[in-house]
């Protein structure tokens, strides 16, 4: 069983490896990677599976050693959505999320990156994907804690950020008023 | 959930890491920061109730903050 989340990630990713499932860190993991650094809540992974791969990805978790539902797995993966996955000596909560097909989702999985944590090599979502999800995320009326990691990552990656696609997702998704609202303290370079 | 107040104190103190850190270094200072918060409040809940194992405490927290245990 791993002692730490580093471990735990690593072990995460191996899993995801041997079953032969694509994946990308997406949620604060990523947050952190590209702005600001706080305490990670969950894990959350985007994973894109076959029914097989499913199958073989629940073997790598055996529900003595965690908390996870391959009934919840297999409605999540055959009505889109997210299934948890828990370890039982540990206070750490793994999100899985159903790779979404829509046109942002399908580019978003295609553009992820590839970045060293932890001594080993895991799939990321980009910069510019995690300042879209977090304004995806925010619940009606606002969270200041999603606005708070666009800012994050605007501070840490000003100028290094692919704008004109930003811009247009931010136009598609409809997201100009939380966009706004983020970037009234960073406003994107001139 | 981790309350407002412990996750207002990360956010404090990573802020100052921005920067001087690799993206891969900033996920690891996230984890333990994520490690060490949780670390403490499994230490408070074991003070709180003697009586109760680790595990006990783990499912108390577990419930808690993912509503799951």
């Amino acid at each position: 069983m791993a002692e730490s989340l580093p471990e735990f990630l690593r072990s995460v990713r191996n899993a995801l490896e041997t079953a032969g499932v694509p994946y990308m860190l997406v949620g604060s993991v990523a947050s952190a990677a590209y702005g600001m650094i706080r305490a990670t809540q969950d894990i959350d992974i985007v994973i894109d599976p076959s029914p097989r791969s499913l199958d073989r990805l629940l073997a790598e978790f055996p529900t003595r050693d965690f908390h996870v539902s391959a009934a919840a797995a297999r409605e999540a993966l055959a009505k889109g959505g997210t299934f948890r996955i828990m370890p039982v000596d540990a206070l750490w909560k793994l999100d899985m999320i159903i790779r979404c097909m829509t046109p942002h989702g399908i580019e978003e999985f295609s553009r992820r990156r590839q970045m060293e944590i932890a001594g080993m090599e895991f799939d990321v979502a980009t910069a510019e994907d995690t300042i879209i999800a977090r304004l995806s995320w925010v619940a009606p009326g606002g969270s200041a804690r999603q606005v708070d990691d666009v800012r994050g990552i605007l501070a840490a990656q000003r100028g290094m950020l692919d704008e004109a696609y930003l811009a247009r997702w931010i136009a598609v998704l409809e997201l100009d008023e939380l966009w706004k609202r983020s970037t009234d303290e960073f406003p994107p370079p001139e | 959930m981790l309350s407002s107040d412990t996750s207002c104190n990360a956010e404090r103190v990573g802020f100052d890491a921005i920067g001087r850190l690799t993206p891969g270094e900033r996920v690891m200072r996230a984890m333990a920061l994520s490690d060490a918060l949780r670390g403490a409040a499994l230490d408070m809940l074991q003070r709180q109730h003697l009586e109760w194992s680790t595990a006990e405490c783990r499912a108390h927290l577990r419930r808690r903050w993912f509503g799951v245990g």
